[in-house]
């Protein structure tokens, strides 16, 4: 079946805040995903899956990891259609469940790679940014430094500066309060730019600078 | 936001951080902060070299068969019709009605051996002798394995001595 997934070029402004009240734009697709019908999740994919696949890629760093929690998420999605209770709206619970896929992903990776038993043979210490380095690929260094943060800090930035969430859009898919949501991004964003301050310390030429010297905090 | 009108440093980089997002209801504090801090005013424009570059990190799309391995997969599952929390109650429900019905024919079948059946009655004797004066409930719900017997054969071997 054909599904040409909605585009997503440099200039694609984020998502609008959507009211809080109203009826969910998403109402008939959830009916179709309930009833088990195909066609709703091939809905699902064209509106959203542009969207999951950003998410869990810049979440977990590697592309095959983000393709394949992107198939997992849409598989969840037709299989738990039923639990969705509609308290919030679709959009918000597909980006709960694409959030927890990646960081119980990633969690699962990180126990793995700390298990002698586990016959990982990656470097615990090596995430995907250090792997990408290590490859002399030259990415974005911003894209490097997120991977290099908590996920958890990594996923609240990414759904404020990505995905263009409203702090209580926020709330509701991370599930925290709205007043957490503004302290949580205030520090995510100041470990960010302490470890762009480490990074240009370290090595200012080797893959571009995100920051000037000027901008450096010196806090 | 509303902080105060004497900010820390803290105070004040949350509030670079909620202008940043339009969540500021009033800056004037923030601005007389900044005035006055300079490690503020490098964090201020650290934070704005960084918001310049989230744009090229939204420049993303997923493989173009991405979607035909996932309607694969799809089509090779069923979507559950019941939620897993209901078909496990439903399932242990059920087990318990095996469990229950088991132990209602044990005791009906001893119930049937105690009132005189004497083929029954004679492998009891020789299985569980002990049994024969006690409470049919009580003792299947003591031992179960005792409802096996129903498998024995139901001659005694003076029987098929005849």
């Amino acid at each position: 079946m054909e599904c040409p997934v909605a585009p997503a070029g440099p200039n694609r402004a984020p998502p609008a805040p959507v009211p809080a009240s109203g009826m969910d734009p998403d109402h008939a697709l959830v009916l179709a995903l309930r009833r088990g019908e195909h066609d709703g999740l091939a809905e699902a994919y064209r509106r959203h899956g542009a969207r999951v696949y950003r998410l869990a890629l810049r979440m977990l760093g590697r592309t095959p990891d983000a393709e394949d929690a992107t198939q997992e998420v849409f598989l969840e999605l037709f299989e738990r259609a039923r639990s969705f209770a509609g308290r919030s709206r679709f959009s918000t619970w597909l980006h709960r469940v694409t959030v927890n896929h990646c960081l119980h992903r990633l969690e699962k990776e990180r126990l793995r790679a700390v298990d002698p038993l586990s016959g990982d043979e990656r470097d615990p210490a090596r995430g995907p940014a250090e792997e990408h380095l290590a490859r002399g690929e030259a990415r974005e260094s911003l894209e490097l430094l997120l991977l290099r943060l908590a996920p958890a800090q990594r996923a609240i930035l990414l759904l404020r500066e990505i995905e263009g969430l409203s702090y209580q859009e926020i709330a509701e898919t991370l599930e925290i309060p709205a007043g957490t949501v503004m302290s949580r991004l205030s520090r995510a964003r100041e470990d960010l730019l302490r470890l762009a301050r480490l990074e240009e310390a370290r090595n200012a030429t080797a893959h571009g600078a995100v920051l000037s010297p000027d901008a450096l905090p010196q806090t | 936001m509303k902080p105060s009108r004497d900010l820390e440093c803290v105070d004040a980089r949350g509030a670079l951080s909620a202008r940043l997002d339009a969540e500021l209801d009033d800056e004037r504090p923030l601005l007389a902060h900044l005035e006055r801090c300079e490690p503020c005013r490098q964090h201020e424009r650290g934070l704005a070299q960084l918001a310049r570059g989230w744009q090229a990190l939204r420049a993303v799309a997923p493989p173009a068969d991405l979607w035909e391995r996932i309607e694969r997969r799809a089509r090779a599952r069923r979507p559950r019709s019941v939620p897993r929390a209901l078909r496990v109650a439903l399932a242990n429900a059920a087990a318990a009605l095996v469990g229950f019905a088991g132990l209602g024919l044990g005791v009906r079948w001893l119930e049937v051996v105690l009132a005189g059946a004497p083929r029954e009655r004679h492998w009891l004797e020789h299985l569980a002798p002990e049994v024969l004066d006690r409470d049919p409930a009580a003792l299947v719900a003591a031992r179960p394995e005792l409802q096996l017997l129903r498998t024995f054969p139901t001659t005694t071997p003076d029987e098929e001595r005849r």
